[in-house]
């Protein structure tokens, strides 16, 4: 209560010495034009260092008033910025009417164009010693994707997004130069218009088990996206301090501009469709060892497996993968108004977008409905404020997924083949059938039905979530003294989403029926103050210094009941079920940052650019015992080619910088996480649903198995990066490239504690992580003929992560996932579990089953790696724990090109590529000991290991020996996922997909503005339409976890789907 | 002026906040508001005996009964573990029996109480703790005990099995002693037997008289010692000690929750059981199992896929959330006097103890028309039979090899696992445990049974 009368004061302050009235100054106006005379529309113009300018009108032309207590007639600087174009800046003098016209050049290499780098902060390109990368406007709408971040996806290099499946709503995950974190987020801070936003992918059950859900920036609609920025590095990023241990995203909305009202709408059609299909067996029938299961009673429970009878020409059999698919539709329109006077703007545009899913029925769907509104105004020369809101408001409906007894693709693709499923209840009692439950009693609606029939789940499931988010900020720029900038922004983020995941009675997960209903309410405060002073030393030095600081609070609040045994089958309310089975879960967590920062600048000789600053973080988060800690960086950039003598970017080495940079950027520990407690969670032992703590009516409470931490501090990634910015060829062809090193220190780690301690762990800033890498970024410009521009653009990223220490504890499993694991020495996120017993020279004792498989190799000289093959001729489990394989890509890169013919017609395109990167393929795996993955057909047949079977090199005493692959010699045996070591299903995630494509026509000639529009265009677009992969498994972008940390996991997930968009847009 | 004015706005906002010292801390900052941070010895008490229920009747007393073959695995990783797949991730068993809910929380609970006086809520507490503690013991071999649950002790060292069964006796001697005292009551809060110092004593009794059992193999003189305690343990089935279940949600019976509603498929009755019940037509068939597809009482063999056609569920009787699963019974009481009687020569003791657990079943009195080695394997079979489901049974068959069972697959040269490798979380950050290759095959109370009670070589030992 007390800041905000603080703050009240302080804006009264402001505002107090501008109700002093201007007397006459100079006016300057003139107008802009580039190439052929052109009018440039929308380019800045100002005065520097004076913090006065204006925008040119559709005609290019401008024109400001200099108030009089500013002019005495004295030299300055009168600049002007346009995108696209090269700036220019020439010397004025302030007196009475000036006119000043500018012609400006074309600007492929973007020099002097304004980035936004953060926290009240911005440059221009050629001063940044730091990465930044920029997506723009029209390279997101091109991807037709309704997510903002996984519209990124090979856009930049050394950001690697994938999306979590291709559901509607489904989250994308996004990874900038390599994991840094094992218990935090992996996920960058999103930033939009200078207020940090939420973006969590919030799971209301198991990440593994469940359904999809949405990261929340999904609430942003992309067509409001002006740019992004990607701030890679620890350098750029050091400036959000213990917020930036992922990168930090900015995101800048559209604004409007001064002198025309515009509109503009845009409305699309996609039809999208599931992009593989899967590899099922069709040849043999629900049963064992060659004999049919037979239903002979109801309420008969069958055998799971399909190893029975030969099926006879005659028995219809299902395509249990594609039939649980249908093509989807996604609508999406909107409209935005925007424009203003001289001195203030606006900016409101709506959105709706309507997505129907590709799975069968219309209970996988997300519509999300947006408004923003935004204005700007100019209360004086000196002082602007502004204001936007932008509301959302989404609804979802996802289908069960994954690791579940009700999951869509556990239940449809273990179903035998001749099974058919679309009839998923009794004909007579209406009950739920389904194959290993195929004749349902009457009394049988609350009994399992061990796995659900996949389309009960697709027609009888509800899973739903509503959504309600609202972000948006005041801001003021204000500037008291020519020579300084304050700028202010208050800002808040709010979102409530209310879910439900039910399964009705008859679902083999709670056979009684079970509803989970969740209540999620986060919300955000942040309050940003900066103070620039700036100032031309002498000619060749200028010099600028920023104050800023920064409070943040973040509130979560969920609150979710699990009800079970519903009392009518069909009615999701928590009051439908019965209410001695109610359980509550409730959680809710405050965290508070205090925060200064710094920075200063020095442009030397307009060609060596220095910045040093630094952060100082305090969090309620931090241990008890920690107090601030601080995050500097200094970043140096030299345009070499100014002291080669160039000074335009024209012959073959136009342009040339040379940057390097250091920066630190950190990651709060997480609420409460310093704490040790008792809780009352109950237990199981992982096979069960387990017991609660409270029995008999009685409290209960037990010790929570983490201790407690006094000594907690964020943790620390400290980078250094050295790159090259080159523009040649008379600008056609520019390179970027950067090496980075970045060492994570104070890695916050569950250290395991010996279970006979009596805790299982205890959070400690122990582990260290190691991530080099560099990144190439090529764009060449062949053509650029006024009809005929064409362009190819590539980039390339190679990341190489290695955890260096884990302070002596061996290893860790990842939650989210079931096979993700971190060891040290090894790639966070390695594949865990368990191989066959092979030759490992490397290891002193290699023992399984009491054979001395080392000197068994030895003796036969067999190379490491060699598969041991018992004397009956099958491999042997070795049960010590593994790594098994690792998800990180070798390298990632991606490929566009865009060819423009008369201005109007426009073909693109992006590849992206993904090389290497293993996947745990678990979906096989449990479909070899079901006897449903079409490799199973074999069965019966004789195979060798290590020639057609498991190829590879063997040793032992079956070596070469021939072996019939039986359903219980091998695939319910060593070759089932569920026995076997899961090391044999690990396989290359590596990929090539045209992520993007699209065909563009752009009218603007009489016709069209005759019909009151100024221009209209149509575009004919595709994603993922094409996709290239060793993989065998549903798609190597899926991932089981969603976005969790847990990389390269597939259990039965949800697929992929590609679609074919028609878009129509208008502007007047 | 302005310009002063403008200059004080400016200071104004830059120094604006820097007064708010107390941003960083207060309530949910400081504190966690979602977890207590103290609780008491009657609320660990609940919790700890949750916790022993589940380890005693768990997924660790689920693969001990397929080892038996009591059960067999018909699906999936059971049918792995069935045929003795384990590997070292497998049992959390280890871990739930030193932290929250285990040892910790009863040296908590003990340490209270005894400070209230409630001497009572302190025996009870032992007796639970000895039982966890010795379940591990059984099962790893020699376990960390003695620096467990204490602050200072980060790796805290394996104490030698026997050490362990030593000072478990001497905990139970404690807990019966603070039994006898009669100060202080649990009224509700005992789940399984109501408070009831005089029935606590006993199952404090027929525990120890089963560590002795354990001991025997190495230590003959132990049959004795088993022979006094069990002679002062439970003397009805009224006193068993019994998990409490009821049908509330998170009440229900584990076996239950494991078979009824979250893995249907993966277990079964084992075929060694059923066919050995059926064959001497004993009246608990129905009560232990259902009938097959086909109308019959059939189990499955160990590394079968389920086959309703042939393999039994369990009964009605037991497959019902409110069935309490025996721990420490009558039956293994009479069972133990009997064995251990009849090793000590005490011929007309053992018949009489065997008939008394015959008599449980409603079966006829035969203890006078058996002697010699005929005798013993039948008090064998009585309480392998008698004792279904419960982990003793492969404690007993680890100490006689009888039933003289084959193992489930012909590739397991190293014969039935006589003991669970330490988990992977307590090696990994205990450097007191040794590698996975270096672990004994056997326990130290269990060398080798070459023989088995049949008299022929024993099938399972190795």
């Amino acid at each position: 209560m007390k800041r905000s009368a603080q703050l009240v004061l302080v804006m009264l302050a402001l505002i107090a010495p501008l109700v002093a009235g201007a007397q006459e100054g100079a006016t300057i106006s003139g107008r802009v034009v580039k190439e052929g005379g052109v009018p440039v529309e929308f380019a800045s113009v100002y005065l520097d260092g004076m913090g006065l300018g204006a925008q040119t009108r559709s005609d290019g032309g401008y024109s400001f008033v200099v108030p009089a207590a500013r002019t005495q007639g004295q030299q300055a600087r009168l600049g002007v910025r346009a995108i696209g174009l090269k700036s220019a800046l020439v010397n004025i003098t302030l007196r009475g009417n000036v006119v000043q016209n500018f012609q400006l050049e074309v600007n492929p290499l973007r020099l002097g164009e304004v980035v936004i780098t953060g926290a009240g902060t911005q440059s221009t390109t050629e001063r940044l010693g730091v990465t930044v990368s920029s997506v723009k406007a029209d390279d997101i709408l091109k991807s037709n994707e309704a997510n903002i971040v996984q519209s990124l996806a090979a856009k930049a290099p050394g950001v690697v997004v994938s999306s979590s499946s291709g559901e509607p709503g489904s989250s994308s995950f996004i990874l900038i130069r390599g994991q840094t974190s094992i218990e935090g987020t992996s996920q960058p801070l999103f930033v939009v218009d200078g207020i940090p936003v939420d973006n969590s992918t919030l799971v209301t059950t198991f990440a593994t088990a469940g359904t999809t859900s949405p990261n929340r920036m999904m609430d942003l609609n992309p067509a409001d996206v002006e740019s992004v920025e990607i701030l890679k590095g620890a350098a750029a990023g050091a400036i959000y301090g213990a917020r930036a241990g992922s990168g930090v995203i900015l995101i800048t909305t559209k604004r409007g501009r001064p002198n025309t009202v515009r509109w503009s709408g845009r409305s699309s059609l996609s039809t999208d469709k599931v992009n593989r299909d899967y590899p099922l067996q069709t040849t043999y029938g629900q049963g064992s060892q060659g004999v049919a299961a037979v239903c002979r009673t109801v309420d008969c429970r069958l055998t799971g497996a399909s190893f029975g009878a030969k099926l006879t020409g005659a028995t219809p059999i299902y395509n249990h993968f594609m039939e649980l698919f249908e093509r989807g539709t996604v609508t999406d329109n909107s409209l935005s108004v925007s424009g203003g006077t001289e001195r203030s703007t606006f900016y409101v545009s709506g959105g709706y977008s309507n997505n129907q899913g590709i799975i069968v029925g219309d209970k996988d769907l997300y519509k999300r409905a947006t408004a923003l509104v935004k204005g700007n105004l100019e209360v004086s020369p000196s002082l602007r404020i502004g204001a936007s809101f932008n509301y959302s408001d989404s609804r979802g409906s996802f289908i069960q997924k994954g690791s579940n007894l009700s999951g869509l693709l556990l239940a449809g693709l273990r179903t035998s083949p001749e099974f058919n499923n679309t009839f998923y209840q009794d004909s007579i009692n209406r009950l739920h059938r389904a194959y290993r439950y195929p004749n349902p009693g009457a009394t049988s609606l609350n009994r399992s039905r061990t796995y659900d029939n996949p389309f009960f789940i697709i027609n009888e499931d509800e899973n739903v979530s509503q959504v309600g988010r609202s972000f948006g900020n005041i801001n003021a720029d204000y500037l008291p003294f020519p020579w300084l900038t304050v700028k202010y922004s208050l800002g808040a983020d709010y979102s409530s989403d209310a879910r439900i995941e039910g399964l009705p009675p008859s679902n083999s997960s709670e056979p009684t029926g079970q509803i989970d209903r969740a209540n999620y309410t986060i919300s955000q405060f942040d309050h940003n103050l900066t103070a620039t002073a700036s100032r031309q030393v002498n000619p060749w030095l200028n010099a600028s210094l920023l104050a800023g600081q920064n409070l943040n609070s973040r509130n979560y609040k969920q609150l979710q009941v699990r009800g079970k045994g519903f009392i009518a089958p069909d009615l999701f309310t928590l009051a439908n079920t019965i209410s001695s089975n109610l359980q509550p879960f409730d959680y809710e967590s405050l965290v508070h940052l205090e925060s200064y920062f710094g920075e200063a600048k020095l442009d030397m000789w307009n060609q060596v650019f220095l910045t040093a600053g630094v952060r100082s973080d305090a969090s309620s988060t931090f241990g008890r015992n920690v107090s601030r800690n601080s995050f500097p960086k200094v970043a140096l950039a030299w345009e070499f080619t100014r002291a080669l003598g160039k000074s335009s970017d024209a012959g073959l080495l136009g342009y040339g910088k040379l940057r390097a940079a250091y920066g630190q950027t950190g990651r709060e520990p997480t609420a409460y996480q310093v704490f040790s407690g008792y809780s009352a969670s109950g237990y199981s032992d992982g096979w069960t649903t387990g017991l609660n703590s409270n029995q008999n009516g009685n409290a209960a409470l037990a010790l929570s198995g983490t201790k407690g931490q006094d000594v907690l501090k964020p943790e620390r990634n400290s980078e250094t990066e050295f790159g090259l910015d080159l523009g040649l060829f008379d600008s056609k062809v520019d390179l970027s490239a950067t090496y980075y090193e970045k060492k994570s220190t104070d890695v916050i780690l569950a250290l395991p504690l010996p279970p006979s301690t009596g805790f299982t762990s205890q959070v400690q800033n122990a582990a260290e992580i190691s991530n080099k890498g560099f990144e190439l970024a090529l764009n060449v410009r062949p053509v650029n003929m006024p009809n005929f521009a064409w362009t190819l653009g590539g980039i390339f990223a190679r990341n190489r992560n290695i955890v260096t220490s884990l302070r002596g504890a061996e290893q860790f499993y990842l939650g989210g996932g079931f096979v993700s694991g971190i060891k040290e020495g090894f790639s966070h996120g390695i594949i865990l579990d368990y191989d066959f017993a092979r030759c490992r020279y490397t290891e002193t004792a290699n023992i399984v089953d009491d054979i001395d498989v080392n000197s068994v190799c030895k003796a036969a000289g067999a190379p490491e790696g060699a598969m041991y093959i018992g004397a009956d001729g099958f491999p042997i489990f070795d049960a010590t724990q593994r790594v098994v394989g690792n998800p990180e890509p070798k390298w990632t890169a991606g490929v566009n090109t865009n060819v423009t013919l008369y201005k109007r017609l426009q073909f693109s395109a992006l590849v992206d590529i993904r090389k290497g990167g293993q996947i745990w393929n678990g979906t096989k795996g449990a479909l070899y000991n079901f006897g449903a993955h079409k490799d199973t057909d074999i069965r019966g047949q004789s195979r060798t290991f290590g020639t057609d079977w498991l190829p590879g090199e063997t040793v032992g005493p079956g070596k070469g020996k021939a072996v019939a692959l039986t359903q219980t010699s091998w695939f319910t045996n060593l070759g089932s996922g569920f026995v076997g070591p899961a090391s044999q299903f690990v396989e290359d995630g590596g990929f090539t997909r045209l992520r993007e494509v699209s065909l563009s026509l752009n009218l603007d000639n009489n016709f069209v503005k005759r019909s009151g529009f100024s221009s209209v265009d149509l575009r004919l677009s595709g994603r993922n339409l094409w996709l290239r992969t060793d993989y065998t498994g549903i798609d190597p972008e899926t991932n089981l976890g969603g976005a969790s940390t847990a990389r390269g996991n597939e259990y039965f997930n949800n697929p992929q789907a590609r679609s074919v968009i028609v878009t129509f847009g208008f502007n007047r | 002026m302005t310009r002063n004015l403008r200059a004080l706005a400016a200071a104004g906002l830059v120094f604006m906040g820097s007064a708010c010292n107390s941003f960083l801390t207060g309530d949910k900052l400081s504190n966690d508001p979602n977890r207590p941070t103290s609780a008491q010895a009657a609320q660990l008490f609940v919790s700890s005996q949750v916790n022993a229920y589940y380890i005693l009747s768990g997924h660790a007393a689920r693969v001990l009964a397929m080892w038996s073959q009591q059960m067999a695995g018909t699906d999936r990783q059971y049918i792995g573990y069935d045929q003795y797949s384990v590997t070292e991730g497998l049992f959390g068993e280890f871990t739930s029996t030193y932290v929250g809910g285990g040892v910790i929380d009863h040296k908590a609970i003990q340490a209270d109480a005894a400070q209230s006086g409630n001497k009572t809520l302190v025996g009870i507490s032992k007796v639970w703790e000895a039982l966890i503690v010795s379940f591990a013991a059984d099962n790893y071999g020699d376990v960390p005990y003695s620096e467990a649950g204490q602050p200072d002790k980060l790796t805290p060292k394996l104490d030698p099995q026997a050490s362990v069964y030593a000072a478990l006796q001497t905990l139970l001697d404690g807990a019966i002693t603070d039994l006898s005292a009669n100060q202080g009551s649990v009224g509700t809060l005992d789940l399984s037997l109501a408070s009831n110092n005089a029935a606590w004593i006993k199952v404090a009794r027929t525990l120890k008289a089963r560590l002795y059992m354990h001991t025997a193999e190495v230590n003959a003189g132990a049959y004795a010692l088993a022979l006094a305690q069990a002679q002062q343990g439970i003397s009805s089935t009224a006193g068993n000690l019994n998990t409490r279940h009821t049908s509330a949600a998170g009440e229900e019976n584990i076996w239950w929750q494991f078979i009824s509603r979250d893995r249907d498929s993966y277990i079964r009755p084992g075929k060694f059981l059923v066919d050995l019940m059926v064959a001497r037509n004993d009246p608990r068939v129905p009560l232990y199992f259902a009938k097959n597809d086909l109308g019959t009482f059939g189990g499955a063999a160990p590394g079968q896929g389920l086959d309703p056609d042939k393999h039994s569920n369990l009964s009605d009787t037991r497959l019902v959330p409110e069935f309490p699963q025996p721990l420490v019974t009558y039956e293994e009481t009479q069972g133990i006097i009997a064995e251990a009687a009849y090793r000590g020569g005490n011929i007309a003791v053992a018949r009489t103890a065997m008939d008394a657990v015959r008599a449980t079943a409603g079966l006829p009195a035969i203890g006078a028309t058996l002697s010699g080695t005929a005798l013993l394997q039948q008090i064998l079979t009585e309480k392998y039979i008698a004792l279904f489901q419960n982990p003793e049974v492969f404690q007993d068959y680890k100490r006689t090899c009888y039933p003289n069972i084959t193992p489930a697959t012909a590739s397991a040269a190293a014969g039935i696992p006589a003991r669970f490798t330490y988990p992977v979380a307590e090696r990994s950050a205990n450097p007191n445990i040794p590698d996975v290759g270096a672990q004994p095959k056997r326990n130290a109370n269990d060398p080798v049974t070459a023989t088995s009670t049949d008299g022929s070589a024993c099938k399972g030992q190795k």
